[in-house]
């Protein structure tokens, strides 16, 4: 592999965990004490820094080091979480981004200069007064990932050499994950207690990469006059039956003997229970095994899981080709599938079924890897939240639910911009200020929820926020004002509502850098149609907003509904259409000669796709109209016949075609014609 | 510096409030204290707060204390105000809900109502 492939791949593999590591920061800043979240954030800027290193990005890790040592100094319990620390942490994330983007920002200047004073700061505060940063320190040699048993019985006198047993079992802690199980059977009666003497001892658990020699050199001062015994007790590739059963441990220790031991088996019972009251062991022994049976069993699960998350990094480009190729073969097997039929060879229809049969499911495989969880995205609004509502002085908490849902990645990377658009607008325009909150008797924090939920074959994402709602009349009057609408205007809160997607529309009273210019809302709703979606407002003075898009689950494949008009064949999205029925326009023409349709009591306007079309064939006597179900309106379009329902693999239309109105894409029939997937959206909203 | 005082409540039970510094150079008048606490008809809460450091002696003294008064049908209870300064004291693994070695199949002082 190229250097650039290695370069790509720090890249991709850095942008991924600065993602975590925001996702981090913001978890910290409510519980800033989370030894877990440290580390995690600790392991974050250890892996940039190091994988930076190495692949050339020298810039980006001698940026991080100075990070990274204060987080490594939180860890350990020198430096606390600071408001400052987080918020330099956050701006890091932004620069070390540049960085990935740009290889000529340097660490020692700009932002960047700022931030690592800042750090190198929180050094001397704490009395590091290290100045000088090495550029790549070299680790010392980490040795395979080990479980060790460690036994210490200290000295009953090792309070009087100046040795506290806390600050040794401290260090221990320190070299990776453990448990620590404390023996205070030896504790003698009151009467009997020297209370300067330690009659503690301990067993320690202890999972590191450091070696039996590390280990011992933490006992150096205390090693002759103390019991220290080290075993290992598991080793990662090693021994992966099922971990030795409790009666094995203590035999192991040392705490009871084989025969013992085998004489209680022959009694099963519980074990740990037959050798207490035998008063063959002591039944903190018996504990400590068993703490140690569990710990081992957490590990084991622990490792399992993470083999089951193991993933294999893949292009998207590649994927893409692969979606690519799996259409051609559907597009394949249909006209294996026709050429069959039309042969009656009943074999070659049994294997042109087997062939389908696979491309389906293969088809689906290849769908299901162009599948993403959508909370991969969420994360960044919580920190787009965060930073905006600092901005403004609001207090803002970002609630996200179902971030599980998923979606192809197209429909996530197009997401993207409007979602941000959506979520800056309930920060700048929804949620009031605090002061504004309080005297409206609200709590106040605000709230925007941000969720994702399944909706048969679409998904459906709701930005909810708690703050001041739509005002119907001030949306109406901004919108006469502007020439969007008359002044005597009569429209529903819905449509009302509907006013802000107008291109120009804005009520912001003031432009903030955030939102207010009256750009946006109108492309937002462009996009999310692009995507063959829809975008729903609704809205309560007073009480807050919803925003709903509901959008495919893919983009490369859709279920439609195959017609005819002429020689032509084209596709209507099967999600939106509601009924088929019959159409003689002789019957149904009306007297004004409005294209109205009665249908079960229900006045439905229709259109003639023929003449959108501009399709110069002559109509038959008898057509097909297709009924729609378009943000609650029905409407109808004439075609010449139904064919019925199709597996649409999309194609896009190409350059050439850009221009093309009310077409968003192509489809290959089984006899190698091709149909046209119609813009539903684009011909409703283009005949309002 | 070791802070000791006593609270005698109306109940006839005896309330002992340490803090400071409960290390070794420390413990002797704990264990004193308790001895004769044990002698006399009463019953005994220690209240733990305002910790600046801890060491395994005093849990020895406390733990020892505690098998004492209940031998002898006698309560004998322990408040901590920071669960973590057990931890602090080389007694990791055992805290307030968690149990130590002697907790899983008995009582221990750490583990007692009150908590």
């Amino acid at each position: 592999m190229s250097a650039d492939i290695h370069s790509e791949a720090f890249i991709q593999e850095a942008q991924e965990l600065l993602q975590e590591l925001e996702a981090s920061l913001l978890e910290l800043e409510d519980d800033s004490e989370n030894t877990e979240l440290i580390a995690r954030i600790f392991r974050a800027m250890h892996t940039i820094k190091g994988s930076g290193a190495m692949f050339g990005f020298e810039n980006i890790a001698h940026f991080v080091h100075d990070i990274e040592t204060a987080y490594d100094m939180v860890r350990n319990g020198e430096l606390r979480v600071s408001k400052p620390m987080l918020d330099y942490s956050f701006k890091s994330c932004d620069v070390i981004k540049q960085m990935l983007d740009d290889s000529s920002v340097r660490a020692e200047s700009g932002e960047a200069l700022e931030i690592i004073t800042f750090f190198r700061g929180c050094r001397k505060d704490t009395g590091d007064a290290q100045n000088t940063v090495p550029e790549h320190q070299d680790e010392p040699e980490q040795g395979p990932e080990r479980t060790y048993r460690i036994r210490f019985e200290p000295s009953e006198n090792i309070f009087l050499t100046g040795t506290n047993p806390a600050m040794l079992l401290e260090e221990l802690q320190a070299m990776g994950e453990s448990e620590i199980i404390t023996h205070i059977t030896r504790i003698p009666e009151i009467e009997e207690l020297d209370p300067e003497c330690c009659y503690t001892f301990w067993d320690v658990i202890l999972t590191t990469s450091k070696t039996e020699n590390d280990i011992r050199d933490v006992f150096m001062f205390v090693e002759d006059e103390s019991v220290l015994k080290i075993d290992v007790i598991y080793e990662s590739g090693l021994d992966e039956e099922n971990y030795r059963k409790l009666g094995e441990i203590l035999v192991e220790k040392g705490e009871v003997s084989a025969e013992d031991l085998a004489a209680i088996i022959k009694e099963k019972k519980m074990i740990g229970e037959m050798l207490i009251e035998k008063g063959l062991v002591e039944q903190d022994a018996v504990v400590s095994a068993l703490e140690e049976q569990k710990y081992i069993k957490n590990l084991k699960a622990k490792k399992a899981a993470a083999e089951n998350n193991t993933s294999l990094r893949v292009p998207s480009e590649k994927l893409d080709s692969l979606v690519d190729l799996v259409g051609e073969l559907v597009t394949v097997q249909a006209r294996l599938n026709q050429t069959a039929a039309s042969m009656g060879d009943s074999g070659l229809s049994k294997i042109a079924e087997d062939v389908e049969r696979l491309v389906w499911e293969l088809r689906d495989n290849t769908m299901s890897i162009r599948m993403l969880q959508i909370g991969t995205t969420f994360s960044k609004y919580k920190r787009l939240v965060r930073d905006l509502a600092k901005d403004l002085g609001k207090d803002i908490e970002l609630v996200t639910k179902g971030e599980e849902t998923e979606l192809d990645k197209t429909v996530i990377e197009k997401l993207g911009d409007p979602l941000v658009h959506l979520v800056r607008n309930s920060v700048d325009h929804g949620i009031e200020l605090p002061a504004d909150r309080i005297a409206a008797g609200k709590s106040p924090r605000g709230k925007i929820t941000l969720s994702a939920e399944h909706s048969g074959d679409s998904v459906l994402i709701r930005i909810t926020d708690d703050g001041k709602g739509l005002d119907k009349k001030v949306l109406m009057k901004k919108a006469a004002e502007k020439g969007l609408i008359s002044e005597n205007a009569e429209l529903s809160s819905k449509e009302a509502f509907e006013l802000i997607f107008l291109p120009g529309f804005s009520t912001a009273a003031a432009v903030s850098n955030i939102s207010g210019r009256g750009v946006g809302m109108d492309v937002v709703k462009r996009n999310i149609e692009a995507l063959r979606g829809t975008i729903e407002i609704d809205s309560s003075i007073g009480k807050g907003t919803e925003i709903t898009l509901k959008l495919p689950l893919t983009l490369a494949i859709i279920d439609g509904l195959l017609v005819r008009i002429g020689e032509q064949f084209f596709i209507i999205p099967l999600s939106m259409v509601n009924e088929c029925i019959e159409f003689k326009e002789s019957l149904h023409r009306t007297e004004s000669g409005r294209c109205i349709l009665k249908v079960r009591d229900d006045l439905i306007p229709y259109l003639k796709l023929r003449s959108i079309f501009f399709i110069p064939e002559e109509e038959p006597e008898i057509q097909q109209i297709v009924i729609l179900d378009i943000e609650n309106n029905r409407i109808g379009f004439v075609v010449d016949s139904v064919i019925g329902d199709h597996q649409t693999v999309i194609k896009s239309l190409g350059k050439s075609f850009k221009k093309v109105e009310c077409i968003s894409g192509a489809s290959v029939l089984g006899d190698g014609s091709i149909a046209l997937i119609i813009d539903v959206m684009k011909i409703y909203n283009s005949v309002g | 510096m070791i802070e000791m005082r006593m609270e005698k409540q109306a109940d006839g039970k005896t309330i002992l409030h340490l803090s400071g510094e409960l290390t070794i150079s420390n413990v002797r008048p704990l264990y004193e204290r308790v001895c004769e606490g044990l002698k006399a008809p009463e019953e005994l809460t220690v209240h733990i707060g305002n910790v600046d450091a801890i060491d395994c002696t005093f849990l020895q003294v406390l733990c020892t204390a505690h098998r004492a008064y209940t031998a002898k049908g006698k309560s004998f209870c322990v408040k901590l105000d920071d669960c973590g300064i057990i931890g602090k004291a080389g007694w990791s693994g055992i805290a307030p809900g968690k149990k130590c070695a002697k907790g899983l199949f008995g009582t221990c002082f750490l583990i007692q109502e009150g908590e």
